[in-house]
């Protein structure tokens, strides 16, 4: 008895995200066997750069994302440097590996609390965590009753990792600080104190609360130490930056494949963008994004998405804080819903200490910004990561305009559907072979697609071919879940009203 | 999700609260934010539904009062604000992002029945009436001649300051811990029905 699951939207992930997942009995477990993800928003960032200024892509490609538009900004500004030939200050590099740690943080701190506990704890039966799903929520009385206290510290936590960001940032989110040639900020004393004033507070509670609690939850599911592998390809392009050579960084640049601990190096003329599953002209197929063209097509037959495929050498590759982690070297345990969660959490240890390092070496009264002239035609491309993983901006400069501007985000390596060689996705193949307790509540599947922490919003569709096709379309508010449940019957589609999940 | 939006339909009356604007080419077809009993919901027919029955409409951010960013030329996705969709009045508390402080203000407005002011593009009156420029705290300094200089003025550089109807110099920013022109950066007018427009934000020098 096979059954195809769609939930839509998947909330508790930044953008917009569908999951169709079949769920089938396998050997006398009910698992999934089949999930295909849809990107289901485009808004076309790569086109409004084209003939604009180079100095304004920080600023319009902060916009794609209130979660991680630090990363964007440093994206550019790193792709805008290269192309003039810029070395940028010691201090606009620190400052600037200072406001991307802050995001880094408070992204993380997020993720874990906010969007991902959820999924595994009982939440109180309080708007807007309700309605919300039972089925699998192990955890008892007291662990439970300190995730839920330090959900809400969590908030706090946050607020003072963007506050931490906006010393330098100028604001979060979308900092307007961030400028090819430096940063705009100036580093003074009393700005340095503040910043350490803040690390003093959000250390602590990282390694007294975030890690602890991970763990702890780790430890009672720990059946998810083995759940939503996928294909054990981890990429980093590497960030934080310890000087100006671009191959000395915190987090370093590097890849395995198949959960190898062998790290090989990024060429990032391996990368290419599939597109022939997603709506764009079959004939921009395989593109690497120095050539790269966004054609959108829609509809299109075999499309299914809005997302392309990058992948390396033709293969693909999961992003994230566990890849860099294991590149790095910190974090080898393995490859798992859990492990993503606990590497996540210790990178935020590392970056905020290291970050207590950095902001001692700022110079006061020193240069921030470092003068250049545009070159008339140039092209570039600047590698980071974000917290959700490796992201790349690509540039071309003509007549000291932009010419051609591509993106690669992280959520595009992670959440990309199938590739011309119809090889599934990293999020998709990490879904296969999940076990399925309640179809009418599958949970086991959102804590595989969270785990990735995609930036989008999604859905999965459940349908029993043998009793006629039966669509669940599950959704939940701000981290609860409810569902529609719908049934096919020749084509036809009848609605059978609703339940409340809780 | 959807089970409250559609019980919260039913009953009418409500505060419809918009982020982003609301795309029109391929049919609405490039953003869909959720499905009902297994069809595709477009962004635009669910403006269309719920503004239906909503007592007050507010668009949270530039993009939804008129489209903002995601509007820019060439407008790739043919992106429009909720009152061109709706033809309904919105309290459009614009900002890129808006300021947390200008939300939480009109939402309360509203659930008390106060009446908002609003100005000829939308905006509460109250919040946004005079300049960034006149309650800047560096209309007396000299004017900067690169980036990166403290203490200075913006203008040469090509602030927006002087054409942008904000609040921010008094209610800065994260905690009134920082804020734009504060941290060296010019004002790129993200509160105005116009952003981002297609010249260039500001200049690495001035004359
Ligand atoms: S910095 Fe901008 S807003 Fe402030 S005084 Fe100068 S021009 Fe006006």
């Amino acid at each position: 008895m096979t059954v195809i699951a769609t939930i839509d939207p998947v909330t508790r992930l930044e953008g917009h995200l569908k999951l169709e997942v079949t769920i089938d009995t396998v050997n006398g477990a009910q698992q999934v066997v089949d999930a295909r993800a849809t990107g289901t928003l485009f808004r076309g960032f790569e086109s409004i750069l084209v003939n604009r200024a180079p100095d304004d892509a920080p600023h319009i490609t902060q916009r794609i994302c209130g979660v991680c538009p630090v990363s964007h900004g440093l994206a550019a500004v790193t792709a805008l440097d290269k192309a003039t030939s810029t070395t940028v200050p010691t201090n606009a590099r620190i400052m600037r590996n200072l406001v991307l740690g802050s995001n880094f943080v408070q992204s993380h701190i997020l993720h874990f609390f906010h969007l991902a506990a959820p999924d595994f704890i009982e939440t109180p039966g309080i708007q807007p965590l309700t309605p919300g799903w039972k089925t699998d929520k192990r955890i008892d009385g007291s662990i439970r009753d300190k995730v839920v206290r330090d959900y809400l510290t969590a908030l706090n936590m946050r607020r003072k990792a963007h506050e931490m960001g906006s010393i330098f940032g100028g604001r979060m989110p979308h900092p307007p600080t961030f400028v090819p040639g430096g940063l705009t900020a100036t580093p003074t004393a009393a700005k340095i104190a503040k910043f350490k004033a803040y690390l003093a507070e959000l250390i602590p509670f990282i390694q007294d609360t975030y890690i602890p609690d991970v763990q702890a939850v780790g430890g009672v599911y720990s059946d998810y130490a083995n759940i939503g592998r996928g294909h054990g390809n981890l990429l980093a392009f590497g960030v934080f930056d310890l000087d100006s050579t671009d191959n000395n960084k915190l987090l370093a640049r590097g890849r395995a494949q198949n959960g190898s601990t062998n790290i090989q190096s990024v060429d990032v003329a391996q990368i290419a963008e599939h597109v022939k599953h997603s709506w764009y002209a079959d004939s921009t197929n395989g593109l690497n994004p120095a050539v790269g063209v966004t054609t959108p097509t829609y509809p299109k037959t075999d499309a299914y998405s809005w997302l392309k495929s990058p992948r390396y050498s033709g293969q693909p590759y999961e992003a994230g804080a566990l890849a860099r982690m294991w590149v790095n070297g910190d974090y080898r345990g393995g490859v798992s819903v859990i492990h993503r969660h606990v590497a996540r959490a210790l990178e935020a240890l590392k970056v905020a200490q290291a970050m207590q390092v950095w902001v001692d070496q700022l110079t006061v009264g020193g240069p921030v910004y470092q003068s250049f002239t545009w070159p008339t035609t140039a092209e570039a491309y600047g590698l980071t990561e974000a917290p959700r993983g490796a992201i790349g901006h690509w540039v071309k400069i003509a007549s000291a305009r932009i010419a051609n501007y591509q993106i690669i985000t992280p959520t595009c390596w992670n959440a990309s559907p199938r590739d011309s060689a119809g090889v599934r996705g990293p999020i998709e193949q990490a879904l296969i072979g999940t076990p399925v307790q309640n179809i009418d509540e599958p949970i086991e599947v959102l804590r595989v697609i969270h785990s990735f922490d995609p930036c989008l919003s999604c859905a999965v569709h459940v349908m029993r071919p043998s009793e006629g096709a039966k669509i669940f379309t599950v959704g939940h508010y701000h981290g609860e879940e409810e569902i529609y449940t719908h049934t096919h019957d020749d084509g036809e589609v009848h609605s059978h009203g609703h339940s409340h999940g809780g | 999700a959807v089970a409250v939006i559609e019980e919260t339909y039913n009953k009418g009356g409500y505060i419809l609260v918009v982020e982003g604007g609301v795309p029109t080419a391929f049919n609405g077809c490039t953003c869909w934010p959720w499905s009902l009993n297994g069809q595709d919901v477009t962004f635009k027919q669910a403006i269309l539904d719920l503004s239906s029955r909503a007592a007050a409409i507010v668009c949270v951010g530039t993009c939804a009062a008129w489209g903002g960013i995601a509007a820019a030329p060439p407008n790739p996705t043919g992106v429009r604000g909720v009152k061109t969709i709706t033809g309904k009045t919105t309290v459009n508390i614009a900002g890129c992002p808006p300021h947390p402080d200008w939300v939480v203000w009109a939402l309360v407005q509203l659930l008390f029945g106060k009446p908002i002011a609003l100005d000829s593009y939308g905006r509460p009156s109250a919040l946004y009436g005079p300049t960034v420029h006149s309650t800047c705290p560096r209309r007396q300094a000299d004017e900067a001649h690169n980036l990166g200089e403290d203490g200075r003025c913006l203008k040469e550089l090509g602030c927006r300051g002087p054409s942008t109807a904000a609040g921010c110099p008094g209610v800065l920013w994260n905690g009134r811990t920082e804020w734009c022109i504060g941290a060296n950066a010019p004002c790129i007018g993200c509160t105005s029905p116009t952003f981002p427009g297609s010249n260039q934000f500001f200049h690495a020098s001035g004359d």
